[in-house]
C-alpha cells in the first residue's frame, strides 16, 4: 500500500510546474480577487468572518478538490497504459492497491493545500488544534473525492468523454457550493443544489472547525455528512475499481 | 500576382487553423461549460452578495471578455507546438507567401476568439437585453480589436521566447492581465496602484468598452485608444516574431 501511495504522491509532484501554477492561481484569487471584493461585501453577510477570510478557508477545499479528484484520471490512464497489469503482477494484494490509490490521492491533496493553509492561518488566526482538526476533516473529504473521481472516470470508456464529464462535475460541484460564496447569496434554486452538494458541507465544516472556540457549537451535522459522503463514495469507487481489476484493465 | 498570393496564403492558413480548432469539440465544450457555470452560479451568487450596482451584468461582460482571452490568446499553443516540433518547415514548403502566412496566423487566432464569443455574447444578450445600434457597433468593434490584439500577443510570446520559456511566460502574462484588469471588479474597489495599472490593461479596455456597449457605463476614448495602441504593438511584434522564425528556417 505504501508503494502505491508513494508513487501516486511522487508522480503528482513530478509535474511541479502544473501544481505550483494551480496553487499560485488560488493564492492570487485569495489575495487579489477576494481582498478587493471584500470591500464590497457588507459586514455580517458571511457570518462572523470577512469575505476575505471566508474565501481563504473555502479555497482550501477547492485546492484539495482539484488534487484529489484527479486521482480518477490517473486510474483511467493506468488502465489505458496497462500499468495496472504491472501493479497486479507485484506481490501486493488488490485491496492494498485500492486503498493505496485513495490514500495517495488524499495525501497529495493535503500536501497541495499546505501553502494555502499558511495563508489561511495568517488571515484567520486560530489555534494549532483547530488547524489539525480541520486537516483531519479535509483528509476524510479528500478520501471521498478520490472515490468519486475513480467512480466517474471508470464509468466512462472514452477518454474525451471522461475528461469532459470530470470538468463538468468539478465546475458544477465547486461553483454550486459554499466554497466561494455563502448560501444566503444564492438564488433559491441554487440553494437547493448547494444543500445536496458535499463540497458545501466540507467548506462549512472547515470554517466552523477553524474558527471554533469554547462556547461555539461543533458542526456535527456538516462533519457527519462529510463522513457519510467519504464512506459512500469511497466504497462505490473501490468496488468499481476492484471490479475493473477483476475484469482486466483493457476491458 | 503577389498581392493575390498574399491574400490567398492568408485565407488558406486562417481557414485551416480555424477549422482545426473547432474540430476539437472537447476544447470548445470545456470553455463553454466554464463560462456557463461561471455565469449561472458564480455571477448570480456574487451579484447578490457584492454591493456594487449591476454587479451580475458587470461580471457577465467580464466573463465574456475572459472567453475571448481563453480562445484568442491560447491560440499561441498551436504555434508554440509547431515551433517546438519543427512543423513550421512543412508550412514553408507550401506555395504560400510568407507575409500572407504570418498575417493568416494572427487572423486565425482572432477568428477563433470571435466565433467562440458569439455563443457567450448570445447568452449575455439574453441576460441583459439587446444593446442599442451604437452599442452593438461598439461591442462588435471591441470584439474584433480585442481578438486580434490577444491573438497577436499570444503569437508574439510564442515566437519571441525559447520553447521552454513559452508556457511560464504566457502564464505570467495571463495572470498579470487577468488579475489587474476590471474583468472581476470595478476600478473604484481596487487599491490605488492597481487602479493605475488597470487603466493600461488591454483586458480592462475591452471589458470597459463592451460594458459601455451594453449601457452599463460611459464609453471612454482612453479605452479605445489603449486597445488600438496595444493591438498595433502586439500586431507588429507577432508579425516580426513569426517572420523571423520563418526566416531562420530558410
Amino acid at each position: 500500500m505504501k508503494v502505491v501511495l508513494g508513487r501516486d504522491v511522487r508522480t503528482f509532484f513530478t509535474n511541479f510546474y502544473g501544481v505550483g501554477f494551480r496553487t499560485l492561481v488560488v493564492v492570487l484569487e485569495t489575495v487579489i480577487f477576494a481582498f478587493i471584493l471584500s470591500n464590497a461585501v457588507p459586514p455580517g453577510a458571511v457570518g462572523r468572518l470577512t469575505y476575505l477570510q471566508f474565501f481563504a478557508l473555502g479555497s482550501l477545499v477547492v485546492s484539495i478538490f482539484w488534487a484529489s479528484y484527479n486521482i480518477g484520471r490517473d486510474v483511467y490512464w493506468d488502465r489505458e497504459s496497462g500499468y495496472l497489469n504491472y501493479l497486479m503482477s507485484l506481490p501486493i494484494s488488490r485491496s492494498e492497491i485500492i486503498a493505496g490509490r485513495s490514500l495517495g490521492g488524499s495525501f497529495r491533496g493535503i500536501l497541495t493545500a499546505l501553502p494555502l493553509y499558511v495563508l489561511a492561518a495568517i488571515l484567520v488566526p486560530t489555534t494549532a488544534l483547530n488547524i489539525l482538526e480541520s486537516l483531519g476533516v479535509l483528509f476524510v473529504f479528500a478520501l471521498g473525492l478520490c472515490g468519486l473521481g475513480i467512480m466517474v472516470s471508470l464509468s466512462v470508456r472514452e477518454e474525451t468523454r471522461a475528461r469532459l464529464l470530470n470538468t463538468f462535475l468539478s465546475l458544477v460541484l465547486i461553483r454550486s457550493s459554499t466554497a466561494i460564496y455563502p448560501v444566503v447569496a444564492m438564488p433559491v434554486w441554487l440553494q437547493v443544489g448547494a444543500r445536496l452538494n458535499p463540497v458545501t458541507y466540507a467548506s462549512d465544516s472547515i470554517r466552523s472547525v477553524t474558527v471554533y472556540s469554547q462556547g461555539s457549537s461543533v458542526p456535527v451535522l456538516d462533519i457527519t455528512i462529510v463522513l457519510i459522503f467519504a464512506a459512500l463514495a469511497g466504497t462505490i469507487g473501490s468496488w468499481l475499481f476492484s471490479k475493473m481489476i477483476e475484469g482486466g484493465p483493457t476491458e | 500576382m503577389s498581392r493575390r498570393l498574399f491574400t490567398h496564403s492568408m485565407l488558406v492558413i486562417a481557414k485551416r487553423d480555424f477549422y482545426a480548432h473547432f474540430r476539437s469539440p472537447s476544447t470548445t465544450l470545456f470553455l463553454f461549460i466554464y463560462f456557463i457555470t461561471g455565469a449561472a452560479f458564480w455571477a448570480v451568487s456574487l451579484g447578490r452578495l457584492v454591493v456594487v450596482p449591476s454587479y451580475f451584468q458587470f461580471l457577465i461582460v467580464g466573463l465574456t471578455v475572459l472567453g475571448i482571452y481563453n480562445t484568442s490568446f491560447n491560440y499561441m499553443n498551436v504555434v508554440s507546438t509547431e515551433v517546438r516540433r519543427g512543423y513550421m518547415k512543412y508550412l514553408l514548403a507550401l506555395p504560400f507567401n510568407r507575409g500572407g502566412l504570418t498575417v493568416g496566423r494572427v487572423l486565425a487566432g482572432a477568428a477563433q476568439g470571435m466565433a467562440f464569443v458569439a455563443i457567450l455574447l448570445a447568452f449575455a444578450v439574453a441576460m441583459m437585453g439587446l444593446p442599442s445600434p451604437l452599442g452593438t457597433l461598439i461591442i462588435l468593434g471591441t470584439i474584433v480589436a480585442l481578438s486580434i490584439c490577444l491573438s497577436s500577443l499570444g503569437l508574439a510570446i510564442a515566437t519571441h521566447f525559447r520553447p521552454e520559456m513559452i508556457d511560464p511566460m504566457s502564464d505570467i502574462v495571463g495572470l498579470a492581465l487577468i488579475f489587474t484588469s476590471t474583468l472581476y471588479y470595478p476600478p473604484n474597489l481596487m487599491p490605488e496602484p492597481m487602479r493605475i495599472i488597470s487603466v493600461g490593461n488591454v483586458l480592462s479596455a475591452g471589458a470597459n468598452l463592451m460594458r459601455a456597449g451594453f449601457g452599463l457605463q460611459q464609453a471612454s476614448l482612453q479605452d479605445a485608444t489603449s486597445l488600438l495602441i496595444w493591438s498595433l504593438v502586439f500586431g507588429v511584434l507577432s508579425i516580426q516574431g513569426y517572420y523571423r522564425q520563418l526566416k531562420e528556417l530558410g
